[in-house]
């Protein structure tokens, strides 16, 4: 019933293009993340949402109606920020009440509804305390409390867990889908961690300089990634170049490679392949010809797989994934002679971009997540 | 903490200057507003005087006895008689104020007919009733040597000297006070009430970027924070007053609208409009530090759960502002309370409880009384904030960091109202600078409207207005005495700092208790201190600091102090203490630890103390009205006098050329700070 949907939305803020022509629909009911790096629009757009910020160009609607003009306090939508934004002058109480009396509701409705809302974001017994004397992540679970309190058919959420530490982000992320699924409330939440954005959505929107490059539920985002940026920033993936052969077929040095149809036969231009690691399998050797040739220049033990690092032929560096288990049978010494194949599957051809040029200048590890990030 | 043996000599001389300049003169001022002096009766007085005879020999104290006895003329040995009668439990049964014949009669008749024993111990006791009525002057010098300070004056006045609440009271039940004090409650509390509204409102547009150009509206909101004393009330006059620019030139004499006699600015309404334009720069400030470190979020916060730009501010915005709204009231109030310029300006026909002070000071003399009044212009509002404050005390929160502004855009209504009543504050400042700069160079306001710069230069620029001193000959004895305290107090402050914050105990937080009284309490109160305490310090005159430049340096530097103080501490609590220990473990000496690690860090609390030191001496005005001597003109008050007695060219004169000052040493520091941070990025 409330659909939240950006129709062309614009912002720049003098010189800079915060927002650029954002169209996006995010359905009623869902839990929808905008992912991206710093600075790549998405509290912008956020706040667009919420009337905050007002767009340059485009509309906002919700569930249909045009709410582009409307001031924030006629919206009726929630917001979560990243500093919680608590009133420091009222109580756990009287914050989460705010909404209900500034509206007139009666004393009683107001306690039976602030109680039912501490209940359910676990903060039973701290209604009397003023927010400098709660915890961090008892004040977001406040914050989260308050904006709920008027029932808004949207939520909208600006990275409300960065501030807290990584055990408590991980619970407090798992309660926050628990709670807006119970309420059947649509979401938008604004996240720069991927693993968050993946284990928590139903779709992810993934932002650079102010555009949507790929929207889609987290394994479509993860598995087919329809832009180099998008593949790169979730999860780690691996880039080469490559060109066309036909529609399922590219060639990597002198290799030919299977791939996955994806629509790539009529790209123009420099084109990369691209693929997880754990979608790589070695084999000894180097005379497979359906399999990319490298030698072994190094290896890091990550628990549960040990990565590779391989030297291509062609001089690029990609990343292929062992189990330990596999590994500690039959270790290899740096140097040896090895062959990758993809899985045709997981092979995904896109033109290339920008930085899938610079990177392959610079030293291995790249920087960025994708070293660190690691996959679900 | 490192407890340095080392610093202690350090802490108890700044200590022993503290107490002696801070602590002792608001002691003794509280200690005077209590001491009532009653005549002592006529039993006392002959027990006194017994006493004192008692220091000399027998011999000589019988025949000075006799000889003033023999000496006393008829009415002095009535008076003797019944003083005698008194000491003795009889009754004095004739009328004491009848004419004095017939009371020499009744007297006589009375001790002739008393019975024979009681006859003779009263005529026994006769010589010393004479001496204790008629001698005691002569009798005090004879024995001078021989007597404390206070049997002195005991044996010279006839008053005994008690601790009680007299002079409190009378301010309460006499009903000249009282008038007087209605009216200061009342200007005070419209003034204080507009103040602080408008501030909080000017406070808010301009944080939240409500005004347009806000940053300019900040400055011209700020810059009457530097100002001579009642520029206001002096402007308002020359346009408004019987015979202003506005009211007589224009309204009355040109378009006939107005009887500029009546239709003027005097009164009460006339007060308040120069009580607010003068009291708005702090009581802005205090918003404007409170407001500039608030979350925007909150505003997006309230918005998000349906609180509209109005309720917003009511609901938010407001609660928020509580501390500084207790803060800037207070202030507000106990400034209106003890503010006496602006009311003997403008005010004329309503007196108020601080022109009773003045008065008081100035014509009588009696600082016991003044003290009193000074203690109850400041007591309602010092215990009202207290109580609040206490209130208020669990939702005390810290406001961490610079946080983005809301970007909520605001209702054109808001825009408009807010920018409106900002920039007509502002053009309403800047309207009375010009008026004050014009003022400076004609000839007489009002009347002859020629350029002159006679009222820079001569003593008397214009006939029938006479001035003591020549020319703006007091800013200069004013610089001179700014320039001096201003440094001194920048270093001072800066070592108390640094004491402060290294070597915290109770002494030290006990001193920079006492540094930070002077901020609290009006200047009246610290001036009549100063007075109080050092007229003969130690009981000795010869001590007297009165009327010497040496005590107007003294309290304009302890008095303002506290700015180096503050900014010093905040800027060492941002030191790294381990700093100075390592220096301290290379062998530095505690002043090399001061002088090379320390004073580095703190030049700009320095600058800042020695700046706030002497742009105050410049122009404050109620500390030293009763301080500056017969023989020493200090600016603010020559600028103080001139306006009131109608010498508008002069005070404007002497006001411009202390902005003058002000400025430029302003500008000089800016450059210097710019030149020499430019200097430090170049190595
Ligand atoms: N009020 C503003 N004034 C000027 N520039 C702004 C403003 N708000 C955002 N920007 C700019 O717009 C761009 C997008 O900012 P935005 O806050 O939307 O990024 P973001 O994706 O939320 O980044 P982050 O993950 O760091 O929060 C940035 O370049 C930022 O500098
Ligand atoms: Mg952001």
């Amino acid at each position: 019933m409330t659909t939240l949907a950006f129709e062309a939305v614009g912002k720049r803020f003098g010189g800079t293009v915060a927002v650029d022509t954002v169209d996006l629909s995010v359905p009623s009911g869902s839990f929808f993340t905008l992912l991206g790096p710093s600075g790549c629009g998405k509290t912008t757009l956020l706040r667009m949402a919420a009337g905050f910020v007002l767009p340059d160009a485009g509309r906002v609607r919700v569930g249909g109606i045009d709410i582009t003009r409307v001031p924030p306090h006629r919206r009726g939508l929630g917001f979560v920020f990243q500093s919680y934004a608590l009133f420091p002058t009222k109580t756990v109480y009287e914050n989460i009440g705010f909404a209900l009396a500034l509206r007139g509701d009666a004393r009683a409705r107001i306690a039976s509804r602030v109680t039912a809302l501490c209940r359910l974001v676990g903060l039973h017994g701290l209604e009397d305390r003023y927010p400098h004397e709660l915890s961090g992540g008892q004040q977001q679970r406040v914050a989260l409390a308050r904006a709920l309190a008027p029932e808004p058919p949207v939520l909208l959420l600006d990275e409300p867990l960065s501030a807290l530490d990584a055990e408590i982000r991980a619970r407090l992320r798992e309660e926050i889908r628990r709670i807006v699924e119970e309420l059947g409330i649509t979401a938008l939440y604004v996240t720069h961690d991927q693993e968050e954005a993946l284990s928590i959505s139903d779709s992810i929107a993934v932002m650079r300089d102010g555009r949507v490059l790929q929207a889609g539920s987290p394994s479509e985002i993860y598995l087919h990634p329809r832009h180099a940026f998008v593949a790169r920033f979730v999860g780690t993936a691996n880039t080469i170049d490559c060109h066309i052969l036909g529609a399922d077929r590219v060639q990597c040095g002198d290799r030919r490679l299977p791939v996955r149809p994806n629509g790539h036969a009529g790209l123009a231009g420099p084109t990369i392949l691209t693929w997880r690691p754990e979608h790589g399998s070695l084999r000894p050797g180097s005379v497979d010809p359906a399999a990319l040739p490298g030698r072994l220049v190094g290896a890091s033990f990550l628990g549960p797989v040990v990565r590779l690092r391989l030297a291509l032929a062609s001089g690029e560096t990609v990343l292929a994934e062992r189990t330990a288990r596999d590994w500690f049978a039959a270790p290899l010494e740096p140097g040896a002679e090895l062959s990758l194949a993809i899985d045709p599957d997981f092979a995904t051809v896109l033109p290339a971009d920008e930085q899938s040029r610079t990177e392959r200048c610079l030293d291995f590890p790249p920087p960025g997540r994708r070293s660190s990030g690691s996959a679900p | 903490m490192p407890r340095l043996p080392a610093a202690w000599p350090a802490i108890l001389g700044l200590g022993a200057l503290i107490v002696a300049f801070i602590g002792v003169p608001l002691g003794a001022m509280l200690l005077r507003s209590a001491v009532v002096s009653a005549p002592l009766s006529a039993v006392e007085l002959i027990d006194v005087t017994a006493e004192a005879l008692d220091l000399l020999p027998a011999p000589e104290r019988e025949a000075l006895l006799a000889q003033w006895s023999a000496r006393a003329n008829a009415r002095q040995r009535m008076e003797a008689v019944a003083a005698a009668l008194e000491a003795s439990g009889l009754p004095v049964p004739w009328d004491r104020t009848a004419a004095y014949d017939h009371q020499v009669a009744a007297a006589a008749q009375t001790l002739e007919a008393l019975p024979a024993a009681q006859r003779a111990e009263v005529e026994a006791l006769l010589p010393l009733a004479v001496a204790a009525l008629h001698r005691r002057v002569p009798l005090a010098f004879r024995l001078r040597d021989r007597l404390s300070e206070d049997e002195f004056d005991r044996l010279r006045g006839g008053v005994s000297e008690r601790l009680g609440l007299d002079h409190y009271l009378r301010v309460v039940t006499e009903e000249r006070f009282r008038r007087a004090a209605a009216n200061s409650l009342l200007l005070a509390g419209v003034t204080t009430i507009l103040t602080t509204g408008l501030a909080l409102l000017a406070a808010h547009g301009v944080n939240r970027r409500i005004v347009v150009a806000a940053g300019a509206a900040r400055f011209g909101l700020l810059v009457p924070l530097v100002s001579p004393p009642v520029v206001v009330a002096t402007a308002a006059v020359m346009l408004f007053g019987r015979n202003g620019l506005v009211t007589y030139g224009l309204l009355d004499r040109s378009l006939g609208w107005i009887d500029a006699s009546v239709g003027n600015l005097y009164g009460l309404s006339g007060v308040v409009i120069a009580q607010v334009l003068s009291f708005l720069p702090p009581a802005f400030i205090i918003f404007d530090n409170l407001m500039a470190r608030q979350d925007g979020r909150l505003d997006e916060a309230a918005a998000s759960l349906g609180a509209g730009p109005w309720r917003g501010l009511l609901h938010v915005s407001l609660p928020m502002a509580q501390p500084g709204i207790i803060r800037a009231a207070t202030l507000v109030f106990i400034l209106a309370m003890t503010d006496f310029g602006n009311p003997m300006v403008i005010g004329k026909d309503l007196p108020v409880l601080a022109g009773v002070l003045y008065d008081e000071m100035i014509g009588f003399q009696n600082t016991p009384l003044a003290s009193a009044i000074a203690l109850w212009l400041i007591v309602p509002a010092l215990s009202v904030y207290l109580l609040l404050d206490r209130i208020g005390r669990r939702k005390r929160f810290e406001t961490v960091g610079a946080s983005a502004a809301s970007t909520i855009p605001s209702p054109a209504a808001a825009r408009i109202g807010l920018s409106l009543l900002v920039w007509s504050i502002v053009g309403f400042t800047a309207v009375i600078y010009a008026t004050i700069a014009a003022g400076a160079f004609v000839s007489v306001w009002g009347r002859d409207w020629s350029f002159t710069t006679a009222h820079f230069t001569s003593a008397e620029a214009v006939p029938g207005f006479v001035s003591s001193h020549a020319g703006i000959a007091p800013v200069w004895t004013s610089l001179a005495v700014a320039s001096v305290a201003a440094p001194l107090g920048g270093l001072m402050a800066i070592a108390v700092a640094w004491l402060a914050e290294r070597f915290r105990s109770t002494a030290t937080e006990a001193l920079s208790f006492l540094v930070m009284l002077p901020a609290i309490l009006p200047g009246v109160v610290f001036g009549i201190g100063y007075l109080v305490a050092f007229n003969a310090p130690l009981g000795m005159a010869a001590l007297s600091l009165n009327g010497t430049h040496a005590i107007l340096v003294l309290n304009i530097l302890f008095g303002n102090m506290f700015v180096g103080v503050l900014a010093g501490r905040a800027m060492l609590r941002r030191l790294d203490r381990s700093l100075e220990e390592a220096a301290a473990s290379l062998g530095a000496t505690l002043w090399q630890r001061f002088r090379l690690v320390v004073l580095p860090v703190v030049r700009r609390a320095i600058l800042l103390g020695t700046l706030y030191v002497f742009v105050d001496g410049l122009s404050t005005f109620s500390a030293v009205v009763f301080l500056q001597g017969p023989d020493i003109d200090l600016a603010a008050v020559a600028i103080f006098e001139s306006a009131e007695s109608t010498y508008y060219g002069k005070a404007c004169a002497m006001s411009v050329t202390i902005l003058l000052i002000v400025f430029a040493v302003m500008a000089g520091l800016r450059l210097i700070e710019r030149w020499s941070g430019e200097a430090r990025r170049a190595e």
